[in-house]
C-alpha cells in the first residue's frame, strides 16, 4: 500500500480519468463538453495538492522502479499545469468532434498519467510502460476527428512511425538487459565500467535514445512533426508540443544522468551534432511556411534542439536551464496553440495571412499570439528570452571544456535570429497585414471565461519567467540537484 | 504593516493605467476615478509614511545568477530616505492636484481615458524614479518616464504641432539619456555595482576614488540625463515646444515633477560627483536661468512664458547642486524643487483656466481685464506669481534666498547672475500679470470669459497654501538631514522665521530683494496699462533674438539636417549596397533557399518517412560505433 | 546436457528438436499418403476444405466492422479469466492487500464492460 500512495499524484489522475468517463455515461449530450472543465478542475486540484508534498528525501516504489524526487515532481507539476491548459483549450475544441467528447478529455487524463510516470520512471521496464502510454493515447487523440482525411493521415502517420520508433526502443531495452543484465537505472549506474565499454550496450542505449529521439522531434526523428502538428486536432496538438516533449527530455535526462552517467563524455559530440542540426532544421524549414500549425510544428523542432543544447552541457546549470526552459515553453506555446484553436476557427484556411485584423476582432486573442510568438523569438523581457539566456549561459560556462560548445552556441545564436524572420512575421500578419481589413468588415470573437482566464494566465507566466525569474530558477536547479548531485 | 505601503504607492497608479487600458478606455467617469483614486490614495499613503518616519529600504532579489567566481545580482527595491519620502509627497500631493483639476479641464475630450491612463502611467513612472534603488531600476523607470512623457505631449496627436513636440521632447531626452547609459555603464564597470547605498559606502569608505578621472567622466556622462530631463541648455529646446500637450500635462510633467527629476537624481548621487564636474553643472545651470529669463520676457504665449520660467528656474537648481561642492550639501536646491513644484504648478493651472475661460486663446495680448472676471483664478495665480519672484514671505523667497546665498558663498559671478534672474524673473512675470489680468480687455474674447468651475478652482486654492506656506515648514532642513551636513538650528516662530534669511546671508536676501523691486518697478513702468509690447521698439534686434529664442532651434534644425543629410547619404549606401544588397538579400536568399529544399524532404510520404528513419538510426549507429 | 555449457546451447538443441519434431510429423503424412492413396485429383477434391459445403468467391471478404468490437470487449473476459484462475489457486495465502489489488483490477475490467455497455457496444445494428 505504502507504493500506492508514493504514486499519490498519478493514481488520483488515473481515478480523475476513469471518473470522466464513468461520468459520461450519465451526462445528457448537451452538457458532455462541460466534463472537460470538470477534469480540469480534476487536474487543477491534484496540482495544488503535488504543493503540499514535502519531499526530505527522494521516496521509492515497486522497488525502486518507481521513484518520487524534486525531479518528478517537477515535472508533476509541469505536466499537471500542461494538461489543466490543454483541458480548457480541448473544451473550445469539442464541438468539432461528432462523438466522444469525454473520451478525448479521459484520453488526455491517461495521457497525462503516462507523462507523470515517465517522470518518476527509473527503471527500463516502466520507462518503456509509460512510453507507451504516453504514444497509445497520442495515436488516438491525432486521429480524433475521424471523418477528416487530415486527422487521419496524421494519426496513421504518427502510429506507424510511432510503431517503428517503439520497436527500436524495445530492442535497444533488450540489448541493454542482455548486457547489463538489469532493468533498473540504479543498478545499470552501479554495473562494472567495463560492461559500459561493450557495444551492444552503447547500441541498446543509441536506440533507447532512437525511441526518445522520436519524442522529442529531433532530427533525423522529427520528420513526422510538422505532418502530425498540422493533421491533428489543436488541443491534442498543444499537448503533443508541450507534454509529450517534455516526457521525452524527462527520460533522457534520467537515462543520461542516473543511469549511464558515465556515458555522458562519450555522447558529448553526438548531442552537440543532434543539437545543432535540429536547431538548424527547425528555424530553416519554418521560414517558406505558410500554415500557422505546420509553423507551431517546425518552430518545436527547433526549440528541441535549444533544450538538447542543454542537456549536451552535460552540466547540472545546463539541466537546470532546460527545465526553466521548458516552464518558460509551456505558457508561450499553449498561449499560442489557445489562440491559434480558437483563432482559427474563425478564419478561412489555416495559413498565416488568415489572421489579418486579430486585433481587432479581439484584442486578447491578438495579445496573447504577439506575446508568445516575441517569447519563441526569445526577445527580453519575456520567459523565451530567459530560458534562451540561462541555456547558452550554462553552454558557454563548460565550453572550456568540450570546445565543440562554442559551435554550438554560435548555431544556435544564428538560429534565433533566423526564427525572428518568421515569428515576427505572424506578428505583422496580425497587426500590419499585407492587405489592410476593413474596420468592422470582420466580426468580433467571443471569448469563453475559463478561456479569458487561461489566456492571461499564460500571458502572466511568460511575463513572470521572463521578469521575475527568480522562484522558478530556485525550483529548477532543486530539481536539477537530484539529477546530478 | 508599513513595509507594504511604498510599493502600494508605486504599483496603484499603475494597476489604475492598467484597469483604464484593458476596461475603461471609454468610460469616461470610470477612468477618471480609477486614475484620481489611485493618486490620491497614493499620497494619503505617502503622508502615512512621512508621519510615520519610516526609513530604510525595502528589497528583493530580482535576477541572482552567481556561479561561484562571477555574481550578477540585480535587486528590485524601494529607498525610503528624507529625499525620497519628500519627493513622493510632492509627486503624489502635487499629483493628486492635478489629476482632480484634469477631470474639469478634459472633461469634453473625448480621449479621456486614454488621458488618464498617460497620466498614471506617468504617475508610476516617477513615483518609480523617486523611489529607486539603483542605476538599473532608476534607468528604466526614466525612460518609462520619457514614453509616458510622449504619450501625454502629444495627446492631441491629430494637430501636427503637438506630435512634432513630442517627438522632439523625445528625442531630445534621447541624446540626453545616452549620456547617461554610457554613465550608468561606467560606474557598473569601475565599480562593480549599481546600487546607490552601496556606491555611497564605497565613496565614503575610499574618499580617493572621488578623484578617480573615470568616475569624473561618469559623472559627466550621469549629468547628460540630468541636463536632457530637466532640460538644461542646450538640451532645453523641447520643454518650450511641450506646452503643445494639455495645461494639466504641462503643469504635472513640465513644471513639478518630471523636469525636476534631473535635479532629484543629482542629488541622489550627488556624493559621487568631482568638483569639475560640478563646476560644469553649476554654469550650465547658471547660463540655463540666464537665457531662459531672456527668452521669456519676449514671448506672448502664456504658457510659453511659464515653460521658460520654468527653465530659468531649473538652470537655478541645477546651478546649486554643482555649487554645493563636493560631499555639500544640495538641499537647497531640492527645497527650491519643492516649492517651485507648487507655486509653477499653479500658475499653470493658473492659466489652464484662463486658457479655458477663452476659448483655447493662449496669447496674452488678447487677454486683459481678467482679474475681475476670474477673482478666483487671478488671486490664486498671483499668489503663485508673489511665490516665484521671491516676495516675503511667500515660499519661494526662502527657497530662492537659500540658493543666492549659497552662490553668494562660493561663487560672486554666479551669485550676480542668480540675482540679475531673479529680477528678470519678477520683470517678466509682472509683464504676464499686467497684460493679461489687468489692464484694459485688448479683444472681445475676456468679455464672456468667466470663473471656472470648482473641480478647477479648488485643486488652484489646494496649491496656493503650501505656496503662501510652504517656507515655513522646515522642508529645508528635512532635507538636509539626508546629507548629514550639520545645519543651523531652526528658528522659531514667525516672524523670526521670515527675519532669519535676512540675519543669516543679508546679502543675498537684500540682493534678492533689490532685484525683485527693481523688476516690478519696470515691468509696471513699461506695461501698466498698456495694449501694446513697447520693448521691441526700444530694442530692436535684441528683442527679435529673444522672441526667437536665440536661434537655439534653428541653429539646431541645420545642424541636425547637415550632419544628417551626409550620414543619410552614406547610411543609405551602406544600406543599399551592403546591408540591402549583400547581407540580408545574400543571407535571406540562402536561408530562404535552404528552407525551400529542406522543405523538399517533408513530401508527406509514409514509406519515405519510414525509410530516413531507419537510415537516421543507421546513421546514428554509424556516428557512435564505427570509428 | 553439459551444465557447464553455453546457457544458450540448451535453446539452440531445444529450437532444433522443436523444427524435427514438426518436419518429421509432416515427412510422414506425406509418406503415408504415396504409400497408402491412390492420387486421383479432380476439382471437386482440389477444393479448398470447408465443412463439407461448396466454397463460393474469394477469401478477401469484407467482414462488418461491428465485429472488432466483440474481438476488443472479449478481451477484458480474457485477461479477466487469465488472472482470476491464479488468483483463485493461490486465494488462501494472499494477504489483504493483494485481495484489495485484485479487486481493483476487477474493478477497473468491469468499468469497461458498462462503459462499453452502456455505449451501446454490445447492441448488434
Amino acid at each position: 500500500m505504502n507504493d500506492l500512495l508514493v504514486m499519490g499524484l498519478e493514481a488520483a489522475v488515473l481515478v480523475a480519468g476513469l471518473a470522466v468517463l464513468l461520468l459520461d455515461l450519465w451526462t445528457p449530450p448537451a452538457e458532455k463538453r462541460n466534463l472537460g472543465y470538470a477534469a480540469a478542475i480534476a487536474v487543477g486540484a491534484i496540482l495544488l495538492a503535488s504543493f503540499a508534498i514535502v519531499l526530505p528525501r527522494p521516496l521509492a516504489a515497486f522497488g525502486g522502479m518507481f521513484v518520487l524526487d524534486e525531479f518528478a515532481l517537477f515535472f508533476d507539476r509541469f505536466f499537471l499545469l500542461a494538461a489543466l491548459l490543454v483541458l480548457v483549450i480541448s473544451v473550445e475544441f469539442a464541438d468539432r468532434f461528432e462523438t466522444g467528447v469525454a473520451e478525448f478529455y479521459a484520453l488526455i487524463l491517461f495521457a497525462l498519467a503516462g507523462m507523470m510516470f515517465a517522470a518518476s520512471a527509473n527503471d527500463f521496464t516502466l520507462l518503456f510502460v509509460s512510453l507507451e502510454l504516453i504514444t497509445v493515447t497520442f495515436y488516438v487523440l491525432t486521429s480524433f476527428q475521424r471523418r477528416q482525411t487530415q486527422s487521419l493521415e496524421a494519426g496513421v502517420k504518427y502510429l506507424i512511425l510511432g510503431a517503428l520508433s517503439s520497436a527500436f526502443l524495445v530492442y535497444g531495452i533488450a540489448l541493454i538487459y542482455g548486457t547489463a543484465g538489469t532493468m533498473s537505472f540504479t543498478r545499470l549506474a552501479e554495473a562494472a565500467p567495463a560492461v559500459l565499454d561493450s557495444r551492444l550496450l552503447q547500441t541498446g542505449l543509441l536506440l533507447v535514445l532512437v525511441g526518445l529521439g522520436f519524442k522529442i522531434a529531433v532530427v533525423p526523428f522529427q520528420i513526422w512533426a510538422p505532418d502530425v502538428y498540422q493533421g491533428a486536432p489543436t488541443p491534442a496538438t498543444a499537448f503533443l508540443a508541450v507534454g509529450s516533449k517534455a516526457a521525452g527530455f524527462v527520460l533522457l535526462l534520467r537515462v543520461l544522468f542516473t543511469a549511464v552517467p558515465a556515458l555522458g563524455p562519450r555522447w558529448s559530440r553526438l548531442l552537440i551534432v543532434l543539437s545543432a542540426v535540429t536547431i538548424l532544421y527547425g528555424v530553416l524549414c519554418a521560414i517558406p511556411q505558410r500554415n500557422l500549425k505546420r509553423l507551431m510544428g517546425y518552430s518545436s523542432i527547433a526549440n528541441a534542439g535549444f533544450l538538447l543544447l542543454g542537456v549536451a552541457t552535460l552540466s547540472r546549470d545546463g539541466v537546470s536551464a532546460v527545465l526553466y526552459y521548458l516552464g518558460g515553453y509551456l505558457f508561450t506555446v499553449l498561449g499560442a496553440f489557445a489562440v491559434i484553436c480558437v483563432a482559427l476557427r474563425h478564419t478561412e484556411g489555416e495559413d498565416i495571412p488568415a489572421l489579418a485584423g486579430l486585433h481587432q476582432r479581439s484584442p486578447l486573442l491578438a495579445a496573447t499570439l504577439a506575446m508568445a510568438m516575441v517569447s519563441l523569438a526569445g526577445v527580453p523581457p519575456l520567459a523565451g528570452f530567459f530560458g534562451k539566456f540561462l541555456l547558452l549561459k550554462s553552454a558557454l560556462m563548460v565550453a572550456g571544456d568540450q570546445p565543440a560548445l562554442y559551435v554550438l552556441v554560435a548555431v544556435a545564436v544564428v538560429g534565433v535570429v533566423i526564427s525572428l524572420y518568421y515569428y515576427f512575421g505572424v506578428i505583422r500578419a496580425m497587426y500590419w497585414p499585407a492587405e489592410p481589413v476593413e474596420q468592422g468588415h470582420l466580426p468580433p470573437i467571443q471569448l469563453s471565461r475559463p478561456l479569458r482566464w487561461s489566456l492571461l494566465l499564460c500571458i502572466a507566466g511568460m511575463l513572470w519567467l521572463g521578469v521575475l525569474p527568480g522562484m522558478v530558477v530556485n525550483l529548477a536547479n532543486l530539481a536539477a540537484q537530484t539529477l546530478l548531485p | 504593516m508599513t513595509g507594504i505601503f511604498p510599493w502600494l504607492i508605486l504599483f496603484l497608479p499603475l494597476l489604475a493605467a492598467a484597469g483604464i487600458t484593458l476596461f475603461a478606455l471609454d468610460h469616461r467617469a470610470v477612468s477618471a476615478r480609477l486614475s484620481i483614486g489611485a493618486v490620491v490614495i497614493s499620497f494619503a499613503l505617502s503622508v502615512a509614511l512621512f508621519v510615520h518616519g519610516t526609513r530604510g529600504e525595502t528589497r528583493f532579489n530580482w535576477i541572482s545568477l552567481s556561479d561561484g567566481a562571477a555574481s550578477w545580482i540585480v535587486d528590485i527595491g524601494l529607498r525610503l530616505d528624507p529625499l525620497s519620502l519628500m519627493m513622493l509627497l510632492v509627486v503624489t500631493g502635487v499629483g493628486s492636484a492635478i489629476h482632480i483639476y484634469s477631470y474639469g479641464y478634459m472633461h469634453d475630450d473625448p480621449g479621456v481615458g486614454r488621458y488618464f491612463a498617460g497620466l498614471s502611467l506617468f504617475t508610476f513612472s516617477m513615483l518609480g524614479i523617486v523611489l529607486a534603488t539603483n542605476f538599473l531600476m532608476l534607468f528604466i523607470f526614466w525612460e518609462l518616464v520619457g514614453v509616458s512623457s510622449w504619450l501625454l505631449i502629444g495627446f492631441w496627436f491629430e494637430r501636427p504641432a503637438a506630435a512634432d513636440a513630442a517627438k522632439k521632447a523625445f528625442l531630445t531626452n534621447r541624446v540626453g539619456d545616452f549620456g547617461f547609459l554610457l554613465g550608468i555603464i561606467l560606474v557598473w564597470a569601475v565599480l562593480g555595482t549599481m546600487d546607490f547605498g552601496q556606491l555611497q559606502k564605497m565613496m565614503a569608505a575610499n574618499p580617493a576614488l572621488i578623484g578617480n578621472s573615470t568616475i569624473g567622466i561618469a559623472g559627466f556622462l550621469i549629468f547628460c540625463g540630468a541636463a536632457g530631463k530637466s532640460a538644461q541648455f542646450p538640451l532645453h529646446v523641447w520643454l518650450p515646444d511641450a506646452m503643445e500637450g494639455p495645461t494639466p500635462v504641462s503643469a504635472l510633467i513640465h513644471a513639478a515633477t518630471m523636469v525636476a527629476a534631473g535635479v532629484y537624481m543629482l542629488c541622489r548621487v550627488h556624493f559621487m560627483l568631482a568638483a569639475d564636474a560640478l563646476e560644469f553643472i553649476a554654469w550650465i545651470g547658471g547660463i540655463t536661468a540666464l537665457l531662459a529669463a531672456l527668452m521669456a520676457i519676449q514671448q506672448n504665449d502664456i504658457k510659453r512664458i511659464l515653460a521658460y520660467s520654468t527653465l530659468s528656474q531649473l538652470g537655478y537648481m541645477v546651478m546649486t547642486v554643482g555649487l554645493s561642492g563636493v560631499g555639500g550639501n544640495p538641499s537647497a536646491a531640492m527645497f527650491h524643487l519643492t516649492t517651485h513644484a507648487f507655486f509653477k504648478a499653479l500658475l499653470f493651472l493658473g492659466a489652464g483656466s484662463v486658457i479655458l475661460a477663452l476659448h483655447h486663446e493662449q496669447d496674452i495680448w488678447k487677454m486683459g481685464g481678467l482679474s475681475k472676471k476670474m477673482p478666483v483664478t487671478f488671486w490664486t495665480f498671483m499668489i503663485a506669481t508673489l511665490a516665484l519672484c521671491g516676495v516675503p514671505p511667500f515660499s519661494g523667497f526662502f527657497s530662492k534666498d537659500e540658493i543666492l546665498a549659497t552662490a553668494q558663498r562660493t561663487s560672486p559671478a554666479l551669485f550676480a547672475l542668480g540675482v540679475a534672474v531673479a529680477g528678470l524673473t519678477t520683470f517678466y512675470m509682472f509683464r504676464l500679470i499686467f497684460v493679461a489680468f489687468t489692464g484694459p480687455v485688448k479683444s472681445q474674447l475676456p468679455d464672456h470669459a468667466h470663473e471656472s468651475p470648482a473641480v478647477i478652482t479648488l485643486p488652484l486654492v489646494a496649491l496656493a497654501v503650501p505656496s503662501l506656506l510652504a517656507g515655513f515648514w522646515g522642508i529645508d532642513r528635512f532635507y538636509a538631514s539626508q546629507f548629514g551636513t550639520g545645519e543651523a538650528e531652526a528658528a522659531t516662530g514667525w516672524v523670526a522665521q521670515l527675519t532669519a534669511p535676512f540675519a543669516h546671508a543679508p546679502g543675498a536676501a537684500f540682493g534678492g530683494l533689490a532685484a525683485v523691486v527693481i523688476g516690478f518697478l519696470a515691468a509696471f513702468a513699461l506695461y501698466w496699462n498698456k495694449v501694446q509690447d513697447p520693448l521691441p521698439a526700444m530694442l530692436g534686434v535684441v528683442a527679435r533674438w529673444l522672441r526667437d529664442r536665440f536661434y537655439f532651434d534653428e541653429l539646431y534644425a541645420k545642424l541636425i539636417a547637415a550632419t544628417q543629410d551626409a550620414l543619410a547619404t552614406l547610411a543609405d549606401f551602406v544600406d543599399r549596397w551592403l546591408i540591402a544588397g549583400l547581407f540580408v538579400k545574400g543571407t535571406h536568399g540562402s536561408v530562404e533557399l535552404t528552407g525551400r529544399l529542406l522543405r523538399l524532404v517533408q513530401t508527406g510520404n509514409l514509406q519515405t518517412y519510414s525509410l530516413m528513419f531507419v537510415a537516421g538510426v543507421a546513421v546514428l549507429l554509424l556516428f557512435m560505433l564505427i570509428r | 546436457m553439459p551444465a557447464d555449457g553455453h546457457p544458450y546451447l540448451f535453446l539452440a538443441l531445444f529450437a532444433g528438436a522443436a523444427v524435427v519434431f514438426c518436419l518429421s510429423l509432416l515427412g510422414l503424412a506425406r509418406l503415408w499418403a504415396m504409400l497408402v492413396s491412390p492420387a486421383k485429383p479432380g476439382p471437386t477434391k482440389n477444393a479448398p476444405y470447408e465443412c463439407s459445403l461448396a466454397s463460393q468467391g474469394d477469401a478477401w471478404v469484407q467482414f462488418r466492422s461491428a465485429y472488432y468490437l466483440y474481438a476488443i470487449i472479449f478481451l477484458v473476459f480474457d485477461v479477466e479469466t487469465v488472472f482470476l484462475l491464479p488468483f483463485a489457486v493461490a486465494f488462501t495465502h494472499l494477504s489483504v492487500g493483494a485481495f484489495v489489488a485484485m479487486m481493483v483490477f476487477l474493478l477497473l475490467l468491469v468499468e469497461g464492460l458498462v462503459w462499453a455497455w452502456r455505449k451501446g457496444a454490445l447492441a448488434w445494428h
